[in-house]
């Protein structure tokens, strides 16, 4: 494999939550190869965004990196200056995220957004920045290049709004887009769009991408490569095809036979309790009080993430290498 | 005879626009549909399709602007007051958001036993309490919950507690608005369970409202595509899946993330979003997207025809025969 | 909320608590009567016989400043709930039944504010003569637009949430889903409305009472006393409008930093 672009190692971030400390991420390991789409998927609460605020370092008191490392083009982000990350934020990493209107500045039109982008990053100006923003437009395809230029984000549709958020993320030329739930709120025929949007920017720019979302059905779609979240640990990670035809770790397994598919009955029992509160987090794997397999083993230890085939990273103690249940 | 039957239903709104005008917007336009005691009906459509507005007028809780909405033979839209209310104990909600869907200040054991002190299901207070119990445990809650405030349920069981809520009316229907798309994966796919146990242990009529085809398929029969406030296609659920004829169905169907990565887009893909309902096409409302649009698709509205065995459609190709059939 | 907002919160309802005790206590604490007059002891500076020390006619100010607490926080809590049971109902009104109530309240609640607030007071007050009624009165007609506003927007945007539309859904008559649902889930805005405003209409008050339309001389009240000690200043004598100055500024900041917490410490979820 290719020295990764991004890579997380034992990524550990607290929230202080009196008296003592709530663990909301526990030894995250990510990578993302140059020109490579990786998938963060996991259900509300397990910490998928927390990584990505972490990695950027965004995340607000009371969170706080206790431990691991984040190294992006050969850099530590986590001991870099605010003025050097700064720079990383935007440069070498852009981010967009799930409200696209309200991520936008709702008073200047999405031209003056993108010149401002540009004037500050690369100095462009008038006719220059004009031309790039031009430029940039025609790269997300949105269309009447003229008329979106002289727009208000309210005068826009979502899907719109989502597209300016790429190209504002694009103007300064980044290596990785973390794109948090990004087509949520979007219709299904428009997040269609986005997502072949996005593929098309890895194939032309070779942008690499990290895509977080609690829809398995996306990550399907996007990604290369899927890393699986229950409770601030990343339980499976694998190449996309495989983790889909035969997923391993009893909680990816139990997450895709719970998804509704077309003319089957809903799978009532798949994963039965709910996610645990990070001020109790469960002894041994978290994932146990849940799980239709837990041997006393799994209460009593914690499982370490191993490397159970080129590429799978399983944590558990049991994993099962064999065809999932579902489809 | 149907339990439900709703005719021309139509839902105006009057928005203000410029200074001083309103111009008017139509949520709903003309729908028709009919509903058999403890039959599913699923109505599939995007944000601004109207579906929410449609199951709000049919319940009367926002009164329609034009149409009739026919209960066990009871027109509704002429109903008030304490003639309403006891009919429309019958027709039972279930809404999107759990959270926003419970009042914060009460108990949610009080909002379950509201309705049946209202109605007086039960007399006398023990069998109110006796009766609350007996709900929760059909939603799969447990008496611990019944002196819980709403926030101290997670979103599932706060969902759970609002079909209680909906059940102590003793309903004979349920339009569920969007009742999972607010819940994760897991929690989803056990409400989606326990709502089919009731409809067959209750034999309860069920109007699925959902912008995810495959939810819907899941839980009904029959299927109805909403766009824009118009019905662009309605049919047997099987059909509708295996052999799409309207474009946005068809879309829609296309759209829906599938478990091979990096498939080839052998994908119909549509251009742009769905236009303003304030200042919808002159024709089909989907013209302005449609890959197969005709020039008379931009100003003749083509009426639902049949396509096929009670199967029917609102375009002209289909009507026609000519339109490919795509196939997932 | 954090640790230092239940702090600021705390000393907001310590300094409010602080001096309705006061007004509470007033005819037990009073080291003398508020109206005794003694020229001989007339316009002494603090000292340990008069902590606030003496006015012109030798009334002593920490007596009076005791019981004008109890006067001005009596004229705010009426004119306040006064201002708040008018203007709520005008509002729950207006926004529950909307149409044309909701156009005719509104337009009246416009009529209202269209004057500046203290110079409406001034009109009502110069109109019904100064007396305590008349400044509670004058001070609560002042105050409905803003209970009004608040309440109708309050009910415009309860009664669409989904948990009033499954309320009237399950078969709640309107009186009661007005009065069960929607109320219970209103007042916790208008309650810190009113609290901050108690603060003002405290300051309101006694500029009534300082320019001799309020409570009539020599009424122990803190803008009459005001009034009584401001030609003094220039003379050196400072405690006469100082210490009921300080009582004035205390019930306005106290009541003020309780209000901005109040809205915490409602939220159901605290529960």
């Amino acid at each position: 494999m290719t020295e990764p672009l991004l890579s997380v190692r034992g990524l550990t971030v607290e929230f202080d939550a009196p008296p003592g400390a709530a663990r909301v991420l526990t030894g995250v390991d990510l990578d993302v190869a140059p020109a490579e789409v990786v998938g963060l998927v996991g259900e509300s609460g397990c910490g998928k965004s927390v990584t990505a605020l972490a990695m950027l370092r965004l995340l607000r008191a009371p969170g706080r990196i206790t431990g691991g490392s984040v190294r992006f083009q050969r850099r530590e982000l986590t001991t870099l200056s605010e003025a050097e990350i700064r720079r990383v934020r935007g440069r070498g990493i852009a981010m967009i995220f799930q409200a696209p209107r309200e991520s936008l500045n709702p008073v200047l039109t999405i031209g003056q957004q993108l010149a401002l982008v540009l004037a500050r990053h690369d100095g462009l100006r008038g006719r220059r920045a004009r031309a790039r923003a031009e430029e940039l437009c025609a790269m997300v395809e949105l269309g009447d290049t003229r008329r979106i230029l002289g727009a208000y984000p309210h005068e826009l549709s979502g899907g719109m709004c989502q597209r300016a958020m790429i190209a504002l993320a694009l103007a300064c030329r980044p290596a990785l887009l973390v794109a948090d739930e990004a087509t949520t709120a979007l219709d299904v025929t428009v997040q269609l769009q986005i997502l072949l949007l996005l593929r098309r920017l890895r194939d032309s720019l070779g942008l690499a991408q990290l895509l977080i979302t609690h829809n398995l059905g996306v990550v399907a779609e996007a990604c290369q490569r899927v890393a699986v979240m229950y409770a601030g640990e990343i339980v499976e990670s694998a190449p996309a095809e495989q983790l889909f035809a035969a997923p391993w770790h009893p909680y990816t397994r139990r997450l895709l036979a719970a998804r509704p598919r077309i003319g089957a009955p809903p799978a009532g029992d798949a994963i039965p309790g709910s996610v645990p509160d990070p001020r109790r987090r469960p002894t041994g794997c978290p994932f146990h009080p849940r799980c239709y397999q837990a041997q006393p083993t799994c209460r009593e230890s914690h499982p370490a993430s191993e490397e159970l085939a080129p590429g799978r990273h399983v944590r558990c103690f049991y994993p099962e290498p064999a065809p999932g249940p579902h489809r | 005879m149907s339990l439900l039957a709703v005719a021309e239903l139509s839902k105006e709104y009057r928005v203000p626009s410029g200074a001083f005008g309103r111009r008017p917007l139509a949520a709903v336009d003309r729908v028709s549909l009919r509903l058999r005691e403890g039959e599913t009906l699923g109505l599939v459509g995007e944000s601004g399709s109207g579906k929410s507005t449609l199951a709000r007028c049919i319940l009367q809780l926002e009164r329609p602007s034009g149409g009739t909405v026919t209960f066990q033979g009871r027109e509704l839209t002429v109903l008030a007051g304490g003639a309403l209310r006891r009919v429309r104990r019958l027709l039972q909600m279930v809404f999107q958001d759990p959270a926003a869907s419970l009042n914060p200040r009460l108990r949610v054991g009080y909002t379950v036993a509201e309705p049946i002190r209202l109605h007086r299901l039960r007399s006398g207070e023990a069998a109110v309490r006796a009766r609350v119990e007996e709900l929760f445990g059909w939603v799969g809650l447990g008496p611990e919950h019944v002196a819980r405030y709403p926030h101290q349920l997670s979103g599932g069981q706060q969902q759970r507690v609002a079909i209680a809520r909906a059940l102590a009316c003793e309903p004979r229907l349920l339009a569920l608005d969007e009742p999972t798309s607010a819940l994760d994966v897991s929690v989803q796919a056990a409400l989606l369970a326990l709502l089919a146990e009731l409809q067959s242990r209750l034999g309860l009529a069920y109007l699925f409202i959902s912008h995810d085809l495959a939810v819907v398929s899941t839980m009904a029969r029959r299927v109805m595509v909403l766009y824009l406030g118009q019905v662009v296609e309605e049919g047997p659920t099987a059909e509708i899946l295996g052999r799409p004829r309207h474009p946005y169905t068809q879309a829609l169907l296309s759209a829906v993330p599938r478990d091979v990565p990096w498939a080839e887009p052998a994908r119909l893909v549509v251009r742009g979003e769905a236009a303003s309902a304030l200042a919808p096409p002159a024709g089909c409302r989907f013209a302005p997207r449609c890959p197969w649009v005709l020039p008379r698709c931009q100003d003749e509205p083509q009426p639902l025809q049949p396509v096929g065995a009670d199967h029917g459609a609102a375009c002209w190709r289909a009507a026609g025969g000519e339109l490919p059939i795509w196939r997932a | 909320m954090t640790r230092k907002g239940d702090a600021v919160t705390l000393t907001g309802l310590a300094m409010t608590l602080g001096l309705v005790v006061l007004a509470l206590l007033a005819p037990w604490i009073a080291p003398y009567d508020p109206y005794a007059t003694d020229p001989a002891r007339a316009l002494r500076p603090p000292s340990a016989a008069h902590p606030f020390g003496t006015g012109v006619f030798g009334e002593d100010i920490l007596a009076r400043v005791i019981w004008g607490a109890r006067l001005d926080l009596l004229i705010a809590a009426g004119a306040v709930g006064i201002a708040l049971v008018l203007g709520g109902a005008l509002g729950a009104g207006a926004g529950f039944l909307g149409g044309w109530s909701d156009e005719g309240i509104m337009r009246g609640m416009d009529v209202l504010q269209a004057f500046p607030n203290f110079i409406l007071a001034l009109g009502i007050a110069a109109a019904l003569g100064p007396s305590v009624p008349n400044l509670v009165l004058a001070i609560a007609l002042t105050n409905v637009p803003i209970y009004a506003r608040l309440m109708r927007s309050q009910v415009l945007t309860q009664r669409t949430a989904p948990y009033a539309l499954a309320a009237v859904g399950v078969g709640n008559p309107t009186a009661r889903v007005l009065f069960v649902h929607l109320l219970p889930n209103t007042w916790s805005p208008i309650l810190v409305q009113a609290t901050l405003q108690s603060g003002w209409a405290i300051l309101q008050a006694a500029g009534l009472s300082f320019i001799g339309l309020g409570v009539p001389v020599p009424t122990p009240e803190w803008g009459v006393m005001i009034g009584m000690g401001v030609q003094q200043v220039t003379a050196g004598q400072w405690w006469i409008a100082f210490f009921p100055g300080l009582a004035i500024m205390a019930a306005v900041i106290g009541l003020n930093l309780l209000g901005d917490g109040l809205q915490d410490w409602l939220d159901p979820r605290r529960k």
